[in-house]
């Protein structure tokens, strides 16, 4: 019979895997990180838009772009039995993000 | 700015112009048709004279093209008016984007209720894209986008800096907003598209307030998504074509302001004679007021605008009573 202690350790370590893992299947991870995305290209933007400083705006906005149309993808591969057009869209947005950036790279 | 707004000289402007003018007038014919046969022989039950098989031929006819065809000719006229008055790339340009833009909004609201709420388009407005939105509402999210910005240079001053910018393109997305108080009771009611609102009860009560149907069945979430993309493909527009080119091109002409009216025609007759009078009260109230501060107030930019090298089209369209 296992100790009380490792039992509720167990126990414990299950209820918060189960946690993580519905939080990772929820929409709201998602929004969240996009949500974050967004504010942090805002204020990276507006602090270059004042200071002249930090990241070029079309760089971050086409290296970010590619990084918020994959978790778009996420959030759209979850009803892909609806239809697989949203799924595919932000997908090749991602794509499209992913080439521009490179292209900025390679002309830099 | 992605494109050079100088370069806007088109060949074959008159032509353009007259394509516009067409177009209109047949967007404005359907338009019109469409609401008189909605607000008299088409509210159920239908009379015994259009149960004869021929009338229910020309009907179903009807049903399935006559929505798209008018959506269509918004949009040509919309379009050739743009290429007309500010050159086929800037034109073409805030085109693509708008229609791409509002489709990603359309797709992710009929996939996951976000930004509107739970909706599904049936088949009465055309082809539906990925078996989810016709391919004429990215279109009419352009036109009627198009008469937005020029009716917004009549009412705000031009100056092209950011902050400017994103003030057109709030106002604007608010008078594209203010369509869709009589059009949504409207479609629902002609089943064009339907709302498929959840069981709240149990839910948090900032999702109560957003998701419930209060207004004949569409929920707060839908008004406030169509803010929101009308506001973010607005500012992507004006990105493309500045706000100082949409006051000296685009809004000295009626043209914006017959577009933006016309479409309100429609949906305020249903809404008036389907026992919606209120959705057709405040329709009329919400479209009434951006176009008469256009009518009334042209802007003193809109009156220095150069009738030089587009007199004659101006002439024309003015005359027209468009």
């Amino acid at each position: 019979m296992p100790s009380p202690g490792t039992e509720s350790e167990g126990r414990f370590g299950h209820k918060r895997m189960s946690r993580l893992g519905e939080a990772l299947a929820s929409d709201g991870m998602i929004f969240f990180m996009l949500a974050v995305v967004v504010i942090e290209a805002t204020a990276l933007i507006l602090w270059h838009r004042r200071t002249a400083q930090g990241p070029d705006p079309v760089e971050l906005v086409s290296f970010m772009g590619a990084g918020a149309s994959l978790m778009t993808a996420m959030f759209f591969v979850k009803r892909i039995k609806k239809s697989a057009l949203p799924f595919a869209s932000a997908l090749l947005s991602a794509l499209v993000f992913h080439v521009w950036h490179m292209s900025l790279l390679w002309t830099r | 700015m992605l494109i050079d707004p100088s370069a806007t000289s088109d060949a074959g402007a008159p032509r353009l112009l007259r394509i516009a003018r067409l177009a209109f007038y047949a967007h404005f014919a359907l338009s019109a048709f469409s609401g008189i046969a909605f607000a008299t022989f088409l509210i159920p039950p239908i009379p015994a004279w259009m149960s004869t098989p021929t009338n229910i031929k020309i009907m179903a006819f009807s049903f399935v093209w006559g929505g798209q065809t008018t959506v269509v000719l918004g949009a040509i006229a919309g379009l050739a008016f743009l290429t007309w008055a500010i050159g086929h790339r800037l034109a073409l340009a805030a085109f693509a984007v708008s229609f791409v833009v509002s489709l990603g909004a359309e797709l992710a609201g009929t996939a996951s209720g976000y930004p509107f709420g739970p909706y599904s388009y049936t088949t009465q407005l055309g082809y539906l894209i990925g078996g989810l939105v016709p391919f004429n509402i990215p279109t009419s999210w352009f036109y009627m986008l198009v008469a937005c910005l020029g009716l917004c240079g009549r009412i705000l001053p031009a100056t092209d800096d950011s902050k400017s910018r994103w003030w057109w393109a709030f106002v604007g997305g608010a008078v594209l907003t203010a369509w869709d108080v009589s059009m949504d009771p409207a479609m629902v009611k002609t089943t064009h598209w339907l709302w498929h609102n959840p069981d709240l009860t149990n839910a948090p009560w900032l999702w109560r307030i957003l998701g419930t149907g209060f207004y004949f069945e569409m929920p707060l979430s839908n008004l406030l998504g169509w803010l929101l993309t009308g506001i973010i493909v607005a500012r992507l527009m004006l990105a493309i074509v500045p706000p100082s080119v949409w006051v000296a091109r685009v809004s000295p002409h009626r043209f914006p302001l017959a577009l933006y009216a016309t479409n309100g025609i429609l949906p305020i007759l249903i809404c008036f004679r389907w026992n919606m009078v209120l959705a057709g009260v405040l329709g009329t109230i919400a479209m009434g007021i951006p176009l008469y501060a256009a009518w009334r107030f042209d802007s003193a930019a809109a009156r220095r605008a150069s009738p030089s090298s587009r007199a004659t089209g101006v002439k024309s369209i003015a005359i027209s009573g468009d």
